[in-house]
């Protein structure tokens, strides 16, 4: 009994140290600065959301919402057509045979190991020389490559596409291209979601090939606007509300995508690490 | 077969493509650039060239101090946060598939929601949670009577850790939840016909039986501690004590673009790649050992 | 409501940005600053020479972020005509090809004008890379009122600034503050002491940031911190900008840009700041240091040289340019040329300082620098490694051993850039 206790005592406290910061970053952005310096947030006079939302939004002739939506072109925009080159590499790799394919699964495998941040400078160096450097070309190519996407699309399609569905397809005379658009990726369809959202994500996160790649501030990405107040915030008090609820509203959309598809998330995770 | 394989280059393509443009092509180029260098003589002053200098750049970087400090800080992170990560999941998957757990799914949840929250928000959120003035948590621990700067030279590190732990430890037990949930339950039902009870089951039996994929977490785990950049970046910026320079991978960005001297920038990028190289290596070995096992 | 041509509206710019006009030879002159003023001085400059138009962008200090700018812009093709940029930065530039060699294009005139001292902070291996602006000798700016109410007079001397702090420290008072970032205020003070954190011998660096001169200062303002005498906080920080407004810390010590910095960031303090040399070593053989300098740079990918230059040597040797950019009211530049240094009293306001004569107890400083002080070929780096150890002090560090490890992480990147280098 007291083994029992104990035990939901232990998960009680992991819950709570998981939930209380985001529960401080609710409240600290309903309030006014001097009611964050304060950490009175319970005093209803005080409670000055609207406010901190108009001026997250005002503030330098409304960057917040340009990058905002920069965000949301990169992270939309590259999880959309990465997912798909992802799945289609996969299914490749699941159902055709070709020369070098395990030699090239198994450049595959190296790349995810390999932290993205090493391969930022030389990058930045080729986006340079062809003149993309500090366009949205510069973030949205290097994020497409997802090597862990190829790994999951391939354990996905080896899961959900059954070869005689293929076989079928091929009697009945469609192309290769046609059955995997008709039907491998219809089936594929929970996997390309999960792909999709693991790469939302990181494109979402993504904070240092932004940093080395943009330095026009209108193209910057919600991380590195952030970023960059932080710095200001220093010297200007006034930037951390603005911090506080910008914070806010760019991990909204993260936790309700994860929230309501915690299915696909899972089904990632799972199909990832425990094989 | 032609038509299958103008239909693997068609699907195919695209990826092969990426990887050469945005993988090997860089990696070469770095490899490339590490070997040569905007080279100077004497002062410098308009006579740079373009120069072969052999493995100059990694006798430098192997004899930086800074860099060498930012290797130890690295160690000292992984020694701290790598045990607690695992041991903390484990302990908490462990709970979870005991069956004792009330809410089960929802507590999951909660506790893997930190993971969705971006990790340059996440440090946001924990810089302000210590930052004095800002902070409840350290108004409470003053009511305590308890004074610690979290800011601090001894608390560096340990502050770093805690946001890697919140962020990561729910994904991590969630992980562990799901292995011991594929083990058969024959396997646990003959344990316990042996008498061992649920404490003697879970560590003799249930850890053993899911040893790959800890070993995989593990080996991930390692190569992001080798990669901790934005936590500390963002901290640099508000206390003096995280120098630019503080673990491997700002001192690559601080190299490249503080100090402009991409050849220096690139072989420490690349004394970082062969080490994960190496760990990935680890990882194919030991997931296809674990799989056979 | 995210609208499709909002978003296609993002790209757009995105595609458009980049493009710049420094590479046609016939468009007006691109100028990057961050000094304060200068958009009054581009201004008289443009109704003066409408057919020989600069366009400013104000950009942020080279620490701040304005060097990577910079370095990103000129490995991009699309660096500007002109650059403002602080002495220390200059080497870098210089030898990263980003400045232009510009010995040729330099008159005989503003070579007389500016004075050799000026002259050889822009200087290496014999060739000129940038035009003095400034040439700002260290201050003492410090509150009249409080060292008046407790009996202490001004200090000449460093002993008798020791003494002064003592006195005040009793009466709860610092009597100046002690900056961990501020690498700049202690080069000055090293400067005066006679050290030389780099030198340069024939054809290669040399390196000490530990010399007679330098240990001597670093001892002497540790000395003041072991005793608790100094206030220990980041220069321009809210903790220290409240002491100073407070009338918790009593003097400011900064090189003359700095005076109109101090009116602007403690206005209520107005009337009751004065302004005196700052104290010596040796009376008997008295010397000044600065916390740094301005110059301008014409970058080596510009297509209009001559007339950059135009505007460059005007900026630093006209009348209209210094009347004009201390107009702003913003600025408290100290001209390189003496020749500017009466148009410059008689536009500047010191009612900040009760009226004290700003330019006349400048000048006579002025005379007193020397040129015997070389910048690192990475000095924003030094700066940061010595930063890094100065914010150690409060657990146990000094500011010796700040220099030392500063000095060890800075051999590195020059051993790497191929410089010949060697410890004196």
């Amino acid at each position: 009994m007291t083994g029992r206790i104990t035990a939901n005592v232990v998960i009680g406290v992991g819950a709570l140290y998981a939930l209380l910061p985001l529960v401080w970053l609710l409240l600290a952005s309903t309030v006014d600065t001097e009611t964050l310096f304060a950490s009175d947030f319970f005093s209803l006079e005080n409670f000055a959301l609207a406010d901190n939302v108009q001026a997250l939004f005002t503030q330098e002739k409304g960057i917040y919402g340009h990058r905002y939506l920069n965000s949301v072109l990169y992270a939309a925009g590259g999880a959309a057509v990465g997912s798909l080159i992802s799945t289609a590499a996969g299914y490749v790799f699941d159902k055709f045979s070709f020369t070098g394919k395990n030699s090239l699964f198994a450049l595959v495998l190296v790349s995810v190991m390999v932290p993205a941040a090493v391969l930022a400078l030389p990058l930045y160096l080729m986006a340079s020389a062809a003149g993309v450097a500090n366009t949205v070309w510069s973030v949205i190519i290097p994020v497409l490559f997802n090597p862990f996407g190829v790994y999951l699309a391939r354990v996905f399609s080896a899961a959900y596409v059954p070869n005689e569905v293929l076989e079928a397809a091929r009697v009945d005379g469609a192309t290769e291209i046609r059955s995997f658009v008709s039907v491998g990726l219809r089936m594929l369809a929970p996997g390309y979601v999960t792909i999709f959202l693991f790469q939302l994500t990181s494109i979402w996160n993504n904070f240092f090939l932004p940093l080395v790649m943009l330095s026009d501030q209108r193209l910057y990405p919600l991380s590195l606007g952030l970023y960059s107040w932080n710095s200001l915030a220093n010297i200007d008090p006034d930037y951390y509300p603005l911090m506080v609820v910008g914070s806010m509203f760019a991990l909204v959309p993260l936790v309700l995508a994860f929230l309501l598809l915690q299915r696909y998330w899972r089904s990632g995770l799972t199909a990832g690490s425990v094989k | 077969m032609i038509r299958q394989r103008s239909a693997v280059g068609l699907l195919l393509g695209p990826f092969v493509a990426l990887l050469l443009v945005v993988f090997l092509a860089p990696t070469l180029y770095a490899v490339y650039l590490s070997f040569f260098a905007r080279s100077h003589t004497g002062l410098g002053f308009g006579n740079g060239r373009t120069a072969f200098v052999g493995l100059r750049n990694y006798g430098v970087v192997l004899t930086d101090p800074s860099f060498l400090q930012g290797v130890g800080v690295t160690l000292l992170y992984s020694a701290v946060f790598i045990p607690l990560v695992i041991v903390g999941a484990l302990l908490l998957a462990l709970l979870f598939d005991s069956g004792v757990v009330r809410l089960r799914q929802i507590s999951q949840t909660i506790l893997f929601v930190p993971h969705a929250v971006p990790g340059i928000i996440a440090t946001v959120l924990w810089l302000y949670l210590y930052t004095p003035g800002i902070s409840p948590v350290i108004d409470l621990m003053r009511g305590l009577d308890l004074e610690v700067d979290f800011l601090g030279l001894e608390m560096v590190v340990p502050s770093l850790v805690n946001i890697a732990l919140w962020s990561g430890l729910g994904y991590t037990t969630v992980i562990f939840f799901a292995a011991l949930r594929a083990v058969p339950r024959e396997v646990l039902e003959a344990a316990a016909i042996d008498g061992a009870g649920p404490l003697r089951a879970a560590v003799t039996i249930k850890v053993p039986l899911i040893r790959g994929t800890v070993v995989t977490v593990l080996i991930f785990t390692v190569i992001a501690a080798l990669q901790l950049f934005t936590e500390p970046m963002l901290l640099s910026k508000v206390t003096p004590l995280i120098g630019p320079r503080f673990t491997p991978n700002m001192y690559v960005y601080d190299a490249a673009f503080a100090r402009n001297n991409h050849s220096l920038a690139s072989a420490a990028s690349v004394l970082l790649l062969v080490v994960c190289c190496l760990l990935s290596f680890a990882v194919t070995r030991g997931a296809s050992r674990g799989g056979r096992a | 409501m995210i609208s499709r041509r909002g978003l296609l509206a993002a790209t757009g710019l995105t595609l458009l940005a980049g493009c710049s006009s420094t590479m046609d030879p016939n468009g007006p002159l691109l100028f990057w600053s961050s000094l304060r003023g200068t958009n009054t001085v581009v201004d008289a400059w443009n109704s003066a020479n409408p057919r020989e138009p600069v366009v400013l962008e104000t950009v942020t200090s080279g620490f701040a972020g304005g060097n990577a700018k910079l370095s990103n812009a000129a490995r991009a093709g699309n660096a500007p005509d002109v650059v403002s940029m602080a002495d220390a930065d200059l080497p870098m530039f210089a030898l990263d090809g980003v400045a232009a060699d510009v010995t040729d294009l330099v008159s005989a005139r503003s070579r007389a004008e500016l004075g050799e001292v000026a002259w050889s902070g822009a200087t290496f291996g014999g060739k000129v890379y940038g035009v003095p602006l400034d040439l700002p000798p260290l201050l003492m700016l410090y509150r009249e009122d409080l060292l008046r109410d407790h009996g202490v007079e001004v200090p000449t001397t460093w002993d008798e600034f020791r003494d002064a702090a003592r006195v005040l420290k009793a009466r709860g008072i610092h009597l100046t503050a002690f900056h961990p970032n501020g690498y700049n205020l202690l080069a000055a003070h090293v400067m005066q002491a006679g050290g030389r954190w780099f030198d340069v011998d024939r054809d290669s660096w040399v390196v000490n940031f530990t010399d007679q001169g330098s240990l001597r200062a670093a001892e002497y303002w540790q000395g003041l911190l072991d005793e608790d005498l100094l206030f220990l906080a980041p220069g321009s920080s809210q903790e220290w900008l409240a002491a100073l407004a407070g009338g918790r810390v009593a003097a400011h010590l900064v090189s003359v840009w700095g005076v109109a910095a101090l009116a602007s960031s403690v206005p209520g303090g107005a009337g009751k700041w004065r302004i005196a040399p700052v104290p010596q070593w040796d009376p008997a053989r008295p010397s000044i240091g600065r916390d740094g300098a301005s110059l301008h740079v014409i970058t080596a990918e510009s297509t209009k040289k001559d007339r950059a230059m135009r505007f460059v040597e005007w900026m630093s040797t006209s009348p209209e340019a210094i009347t004009a950019r201390l107009s702003s009211g913003r600025s408290s530049l100290f001209p390189a040329s003496p020749k500017l240094w009466g148009p410059a009293s008689t536009q500047f306001k010191t009612t900040f300082y009760g009226g004290q004569d700003l330019y006349g107890l400048a000048a006579r400083q002025y005379e007193l620098q020397h040129g015997d002080w070389t910048w690192g070929p990475r000095m924003q780096s030094t700066a940061t490694s010595i930063h890094h150890g100065l914010a150690r002090i409060p657990y146990g560090t000094t500011i010796a051993r700040a220099l030392r490890d500063a000095e060890a992480e800075t051999l590195p990147d020059m051993r790497s850039l191929g410089l010949a280098v060697r410890r004196s």
